[in-house]
């Protein structure tokens, strides 16, 4: 009898260590998506509402969303690390560093700070070589994406609502360029916002990129996107606005799209 | 503050709109040089500047008349467009629209009849005796308007981020539109609301002494306040439906006219009207010169910032207390 | 001109006046008193169709009140409330001119010329031409009731209806007020129905009487008929002693302290 309480608890001891290293909440899908790249997915014990990616990410305690977390929940899991996409209140945030709880923004505005992201995360837990291969690989295919990069760059507008117009330029300006094309909404402030028809009549615009929740509606004919009709609704809006791994399907799609001959 | 004329007023009102509507063409994101004014290639922008110069007058307008309604009616001088849970009733219809229905129907339409059935919903509960006691309404329309206000941020924070954010850009609305039609049916709607009022004016007059005081005069109350609040309702729904929530215009323009010209409604209804709509295409025109590039100030942070401080000096300048 | 006959009204299901019965001659001064509660400002709503009787008919001039539209009955009865919200502050002009509504037609609600002469001629009435340019909220309480019975008389109405037109004014202005509403009745030959609490000013002014209690006509008559001690010792419960006016010969009630 004690003989196998002792086995138990032992099994019980290996499994916890299998159960990962750390303790991660990550309060940003992003993050959640590169945890995962790195082979880390099984350390993190809770994620935000919006983790969706990998079919995994499901399985995980969920914590509400980046602004409204479930702090009890949070501080019950004991956590290492807390990762979030924009800043957590002051208060919050001095509170759960009160309690030892690393908090660490990450919200890559650009494939180059993704990847100083990616570098850190493998820094941080210690999977450098991990992080070096998936960095490797991002390069090399954006490497490709952009032999194929010929001619004159089309001009491109993303469209996040129709009414009224709405558009975001915050990381996924950096795909269109990576892709080859030209963001003509490279100027918005804050990387999205309400959209001046006008603006959009005077760049006009080749191809128009509609996600979110845009339905690619109240568009002016004049522009050459609506008469070529080259307004492209299927993307995966999460591929295109979330700054992490896949932002680089997302790239290869858009070249894609930009480049493919009708 | 003397009270002015309002043949004067109406007609100074009509010589600023002349030039702020040429304003209007000349203001906008893309600088067009006025030799180049009619050039083919500007025609779609021109197109723009007039959908948009027209939206402006029409919400402007719109949301006093629908103020000076509600201020007569409930004889309370916070009374504005949204007191009686219109913004919210729209609101989650848009929502409901854009979470359920975003494949068939425009969420304008939904908010439309949402913003309706809110002002059915606060009569029908204020309704005492067969008749609709401003008081009742008055905390009628802040239950629905709690009520609907919890149902939208319920729907909210349960949507996926992509949607939360659609709707939330919807709530902030903006004067630009790039389809004709709707700023067609604003403009109808409100020009109609405006006959509606104008044949009220002097019922209205009675009313401000008071319910009683106006049967005694031979106002058929009941019948009025239905036609009148429904005037209100439509126009305000419609407004919410097309350019989302503009605050402050349907508050503001009723008392700042209410000081010039005094509480006469057939002096007060016209007023406003021209007013509001004046005020409105003046914040438009500030918010496309206040902010360059290519982005959009949302219409409702620019009509509180340049209409305070307007407000505050009026408020200063007459003494006189004019709703007690 | 105006018959009550056994009215029973009130509000919802609570009835406040019942069975009441009374007649108004062309040129009455009529008085309607009675202790709180007991239907005076009921009768007046009725009588002026604010609320529908439950029970019984009324008639104006031979014609039955519910059979009158409002607009109708605004050009024969014109009503002086307690108190007037002044919300918005009027014109003393603009306000006598609201007098006038029940008379324009046209949609836009401007007033002729003959409303404006009307509307001079009420507030000379009234004494009140100096007040013209004022603005109502600014006026005395005095001023402010003279104002409002100059927009009564703009309605050129047959009877005049008041609730307590004095009660928060002091004695000079309360014998002013009644004096010009005498003169009104004796020159113009207009028909005065006045709600009063001060028992002594309905003696003095009012050729009739109706005396209510819990809803009921206690009784009917010429001052000296209806305020005798007991009659209203039983309706409002309290002890009085009832004097002759030496000079008037009109029945003085006096309190008795207890």
């Amino acid at each position: 009898m004690k003989k196998i309480v002792l086995l138990l608890t032992f099994l019980l001891i290996a499994l916890e260590c299998q159960a990962g290293q750390y303790r991660i909440v990550s309060l940003a899908p992003n993050v959640t998506e590169i945890l995962f790249a790195l082979g880390l997915g099984d350390s993190i014990v809770g994620v935000d509402k919006y983790s969706d990616y990998p079919e995994e990410a499901k399985k995980i305690e969920r914590l509400g969303t980046f602004d409204k977390p479930n702090i009890e929940r949070i501080i019950l899991l004991k956590p290492d690390y807390i990762f979030v996409s924009s800043d957590m209140g002051i208060d919050r945030l001095s509170y759960l560093e009160g309690l030892g709880v690393k908090v660490i923004k990450i919200s890559p505005k650009s494939i180059d700070e993704l990847r100083k992201g990616i570098a850190m995360l493998g820094i941080i837990f210690d999977r450098k070589p991990q992080a070096r291969l998936l960095i490797e690989d991002m390069e090399h295919r954006i490497n490709n994406v952009s032999h194929n990069i010929k001619g004159k760059r089309p001009k491109v507008f993303v469209q996040l609502f129709d009414d009224p117009l709405v558009t975001v330029s915050f990381f996924i300006g950096d795909l269109i360029e990576l892709a080859g094309g030209k963001n003509i909404a490279w100027d918005v402030k804050e990387g999205a916002g309400l959209f001046s028809y006008e603006v959009l009549i005077e760049r006009n615009p080749d191809i128009i990129i509609v996600c979110g929740f845009s339905r690619g509606m109240n568009l002016p004919p004049s522009i050459n996107a609506v008469r070529n009709n080259r307004i492209y609704k299927d993307i995966d809006p999460n591929i295109l606005l979330r700054p992490g791994p896949r932002a680089i399907d997302a790239i290869e799609e858009l070249n894609r799209l930009f480049y493919e001959t009708n | 503050m003397r009270r002015i004329s309002a043949v004067k007023f109406i007609l100074f009102l009509s010589l600023c709109f002349v030039i702020f509507i040429i304003l209007g063409f000349f203001v906008g994101k893309v600088n067009i040089s006025p030799s180049e004014m009619l050039d083919d290639r500007y025609a779609d922008i021109l197109r723009l500047r007039l959908l948009r110069i027209i939206l402006a007058i029409a919400a402007g307008a719109g949301l006093s008349l629908s103020g000076v309604i509600l201020q007569a009616i409930l004889r309370n001088p916070l009374a504005e467009p949204y007191i009686l849970g219109i913004s919210s009733g729209s609101g989650f219809g848009a929502v409901i629209g854009l979470l359920f229905f975003s494949s068939f129907v425009s969420p304008g339409v939904l908010a439309f009849i949402g913003g309706i059935l809110t002002i059915v919903l606060v009569c029908r509960l204020a309704k005492l005796d067969s008749r609709i006691s401003p008081e009742n309404m008055i905390i009628s329309g802040i239950l629905v308007n709690a009520f609907f206000s919890s149902l939208l941020m319920f729907f909210i924070s349960n949507a996926s981020s992509a949607k939360a954010h659609s709707v939330i850009w919807w709530l902030l609305g903006n004067l630009q539109v790039y389809k004709g039609m709707p700023v067609v049916i604003v403009a109808g709607t409100v020009v109609f609301g405006f006959l509606v009022t104008v044949f009220f004016s002097k019922d209205m007059n009675a009313m401000s002494l008071g319910e009683e005081e106006a049967m005694h005069l031979g106002v058929n109350i009941e019948r009025v306040k239905k036609i009148l609040l429904l005037a209100a309702a439509l126009v305000t729904s419609v407004i919410v439906s097309t350019c989302g929530i503009i605050g402050f215009v349907g508050l503001m323009i009723p008392h700042i006219v209410r000081r010039l010209l005094g509480p006469d409604h057939r002096g007060l209804v016209v007023g406003s009207f021209l007013m509001g709509g004046l005020f409105l295409l003046l914040c438009d025109i500030g918010s496309r010169l206040i902010l360059t590039g290519p982005s959009e100030l949302p219409i409702g942070v620019v009509t509180a910032f340049i209409g305070v401080p307007f407000f505050v000096y009026i408020l200063r300048k007459s003494r006189k207390v004019y709703f007690k | 001109m105006l018959h009550f006959l056994d009215v029973t009204s009130g509000y919802g299901h609570k009835e406040v006046l019942k069975d009441v019965k009374f007649s108004i001659d062309p040129k009455d001064f009529i008085g309607i008193i009675g202790p709180n509660g007991s239907g005076k400002s009921t009768l007046l709503r009725t009588a002026t169709k604010i609320i529908k009787p439950s029970k019984g008919e009324i008639y104006l001039e031979r014609k039955r009140l519910d059979k009158i539209s409002l607009k109708e009955l605004s050009r024969s009865v014109a009503v002086v409330p307690q108190d007037t919200i002044t919300t918005f502050p009027f014109k003393v002009m603009d306000m006598v001119l609201m007098g006038r509504i029940p008379y324009i037609e046209n949609r836009l609600g401007l007033e002729s010329k003959e409303d404006i002469r009307i509307a001079y001629e009420s507030l000379k009435s009234v004494d009140a031409m100096d007040l013209e340019d004022r603005y109502v909220d600014e006026l005395s309480g005095g001023e402010r009731q003279r104002v409002i019975i100059a927009k009564a008389l703009a309605q050129k109405p047959k009877i005049l209806f008041l609730d307590e037109p004095t009660t928060h004014l002091d004695i000079a202005h309360q014998v002013e007020i009644f004096s010009l509403l005498k003169k009104l009745n004796a020159e113009t030959g207009l028909t005065i129905v006045t709600i009063l609490h001060d028992l002594n000013l309905a003696s003095e002014y009012c050729d009739k009487l109706i005396l209510l209690s819990e809803g009921r006509i206690k009784k009917q008559g010429v001052p000296s008929q209806v305020l005798d001690y007991e009659t209203i010792e039983e309706a409002y419960k309290t002890c009085v002693i009832v004097k002759e006016n030496p000079l008037t010969s009109r029945p003085h009630i006096f309190l008795v302290k207890k």
